[in-house]
């Protein structure tokens, strides 16, 4: 039984490390709000020749063009350029060049273009911005939990939330999954939602413990109902927003997709972190610090 | 009893038909009774850029020394507002963000550049002899402002730089010997014509207008030549009408699949109960609708629209941590009522505590979040407060209609009584 409980974590671990290795070694797909830099979405009529189109944006001043498709034969574009070369000054050259090479004329339809650009400053600002609100969200969410739980399910808690945002970042990193500014509200979900689950379980441990006198039963045995008591309504609450935001994955665009696939790796994470990690954690320390008080 | 549960049931039931039809408007048409029309809520929905598709610049001004940087900032604004609307560019708007950024949004343009262009560059400001020769430009302007009313004038003064000031002094010698004018030219066109009544040496002439607004707007349009302050833009963007009616297009089906999939789920699983809480989730659907129809500071954006589709899913968790109690108590043998009550008075700190953890999250979002974080915490907020009234009050009403109607067997509600695998 004991070696299950160890089962659980090595499959976290093993998750992480991977990220781990993923990030340092193709590291984090950073979209333009984090990175600066422009992003184009031309819908062509045709298929396109991607060396041609990497070649019209070199020669208009761009450089370190990536071509990626999203859906039939829209495409998104990003490039860079030199700090001398204001993007705003090679937009128009880029849509005419591109106009010329596949719309109107060629193939009897009009190309949509959409530009988006982010300078440095402005996305360096966003990181920042980004990190204080994840940091401030957390550090509020713990300080409610301390009041209302003891401080044993703080730590068992923040221990499930950093395990959650290292599994979604692992995942952004292998899957290379394009990460924006709406990525912060994600994290921020993730956390927010990471915490609803694991206040269901420990809400459960708390009344339990009262219900199990603890010279009779052990702390596992009360973390182990607990657990299968909350099994389903953790579970099925969790399904529906499962439910909405994967149906957003499946028909969104793009930018819904970036959205909405963390909060889905997120969600599962949780799940499984408050029934499988965060409880031992909490009976791990509960167990220490009686063992402390008995030898005391 | 039983006749008035019916009653106010029928009442409620026929509400809500008759919202539903308003909101949506019946055809598309609205509906209109005598001289009054009820329009569909749609109609006030006030979409984002990401959707409704335009321009989006943001600039940063820069400090310049010795001038005061917040009127600057008006006055560019009010620089890009004038300039816009001579362009024939209507919906538009200019906000301050933060302390140092001016947000342009102008809807239903196709490049950025034509913004891009007429707001970054300065305008093409020159004077003109009778003869049509350029005898000034706007960069040797370097300041044009409104005074004010003199006697029955309404004054504007402009101030030239030294290059300025010679060549202004020449045209204007020459001018009040010809009793001539020396006309004022915009980007090409005659702006005004002021006549020449004194040589001005000193680069500092006076015009006068009739009326306060025609100065006031001559000192906008001359100062545009010259931005009180440097700008920079630091991003922007371009987003055709159709990929934005796409996005919506697509993100609207995502929302219908996931509530589909969750009601079902819920009648499933819960039967009767879930139907109370399906019911009490199209409640919460139609508040939701009317509240992002109806605050003139609610705006549509994709990730507002993402945080609805995900309040939704969220909507239903406090009716499944409910229903799950209730199966509890009702398993330990209580009695269907008994065990309807106190599964509900139990699930309260637990949903209580959940919603607080996510109302924390959003207010943090709301204030120290960048824009479409906002936009997004404004939706997830609203939907966290009003699915408590809705998962909480309304389901409870319906279940306990739905009980007084005959719904009593412990099948219909999807319960279990349970001794076996009791502890």
């Amino acid at each position: 039984m004991k070696n299950k409980k160890y089962l659980y974590l090595i499959i976290s671990a093993v998750i992480i490390l991977a990220g781990v290795i993923s990030i340092c070694i193709q590291g984090l797909n950073l979209g333009i709000d984090f990175r600066g830099g422009t992003l184009l979405s031309v819908g062509f009529n045709s298929e396109i020749d991607n060396q041609k189109v990497i070649d019209i944006i070199t020669q208009a001043g761009g450089k370190d063009v990536k071509i990626q498709k999203s859906t039939g034969n829209n495409y998104e574009i990003r490039f860079y350029t030199d700090e001398n070369i204001e993007a705003s000054d090679i937009r128009d050259d880029i849509r005419e060049a591109l106009e010329k090479e596949y719309g109107k004329s060629v193939t009897g339809k009009e190309i949509t273009t959409s530009f988006d650009t982010v300078s440095a400053t402005a996305s360096r600002e966003l990181v920042i911005a980004a990190f204080w609100t994840v940091a401030l969200a957390v550090v509020c969410m713990l300080v409610y939990i301390s009041l209302r739980f003891e401080w044993t399910f703080g730590i068992a808690t923040v221990a499930g939330l950093l395990h959650d945002i290292l599994i979604t970042l692992a995942f952004m990193s292998i899957l290379q999954v394009q990460l924006n500014s709406t990525f912060i509200a994600a994290m921020l979900t993730i956390v927010g939602y990471a915490i609803n689950n694991t206040i269901v379980i420990f809400d459960r441990v708390r009344e339990n413990n009262k219900k199990y006198d603890v010279k009779t039963y052990t702390r596992e045995f009360v973390v182990k109902t607990s657990v299968k008591e909350s099994f389903r309504r953790t579970l099925f609450s969790s399904l529906t927003t499962l439910f909405t935001i994967g149906a957003l994955c499946v028909f969104g665009v793009t930018s819904v997709r970036e959205f909405a696939l963390p909060i889905i790796i997120g969600i599962i994470s949780s799940i499984y972190s408050c029934m499988f990690i965060n409880p031992f954690i909490w009976e791990f320390i509960a167990e220490k610090r009686s063992a402390k008080k008995k030898n005391a | 009893m039983k006749t008035k549960s019916v009653i106010t049931l029928v009442v409620i039931i026929l509400l809500l038909a008759v919202l539903s039809v308003w909101s949506v408007g019946f055809n598309g048409e609205g509906i209109t009774i005598d001289i009054i029309r009820f329009k569909p809520w749609y109609e006030n929905v006030k979409l984002g850029m990401d959707i409704k598709g335009g321009v989006t610049v943001i600039y940063e001004v820069k400090e310049k020394e010795g001038s005061d940087f917040q009127a600057g900032i008006k006055s560019i604004m009010s620089i890009f507002e004038s300039r816009l609307s001579s362009k024939g560019y209507t919906d538009v708007s200019i906000t301050q963000q933060g302390a140092d950024r001016i947000r342009v949004e102008i809807a239903d343009v196709a490049s950025a550049d034509d913004v891009s262009e007429l707001l970054g560059t300065p305008g093409k400001l020159e004077f003109r002899d009778d003869e049509g020769n350029v005898v000034c430009t706007g960069d040797q302007l370097t300041q044009a402002v409104y005074l004010g009313q003199d006697n029955t004038d309404y004054v504007v003064r402009i101030t030239f730089n030294e290059e300025g000031k010679k060549s202004f002094a020449e045209a204007t010698k020459k001018a009040l010997e010809a009793k001539s004018y020396i006309a004022i030219y915009m980007d090409g066109e005659e702006y005004s014509r002021p006549t020449v009544n004194a040589a001005i040496t000193d680069g500092n002439a006076i015009i006068t207008c009739a009326t306060a607004e025609a100065a006031n707007n001559m000192a906008i349009v001359l100062q545009s030549g010259a931005m009180p302050l440097d700008i920079s833009e630091i991003s922007a963007s371009v987003l055709s009408a159709s990929l934005g009616a796409e996005a919506l297009n697509s993100a609207l089906i995502g929302g219908l699949v996931g509530v589909i999939l969750v009601l079902l789920f819920m009648l499933v699983v819960y039967r009767f109960m879930g139907l109370a809480a399906d019911i009490a989730l199209y409640v919460y659907m139609l508040i939701f609708y009317w509240f992002i129809t109806s605050f003139p500071w609610m705006q549509l954006t994709l990730p507002s629209i993402a945080g609805i589709v995900l309040s939704i899913g969220m909507a239903v968790d406090a009716n499944v941590v409910i229903f799950e109690r209730v199966k509890d108590e009702f398993k330990a043998g209580k009695q269907l009522d008994v065990a309807v009550d106190d599964g509900y008075r139990k699930a309260r700190t637990a949903i209580l505590d959940a919603n607080l953890t996510t109302i924390i999250a959003g207010l943090v979002m709301m204030l120290v979040g960048p824009t479409p974080i906002k936009n997004f915490a404004t939706t997830l907020l609203a939907g966290v407060i009003i699915s408590m009234f809705t998962a909480i009050v309304v389901t409870r009403y319906f279940m306990k209609v739905l009980m007084k109607l005959g719904v009593k067997s412990p099948k219909l509600l999807a319960l279990k009584e349970g001794k076996a695998d009791e502890k």
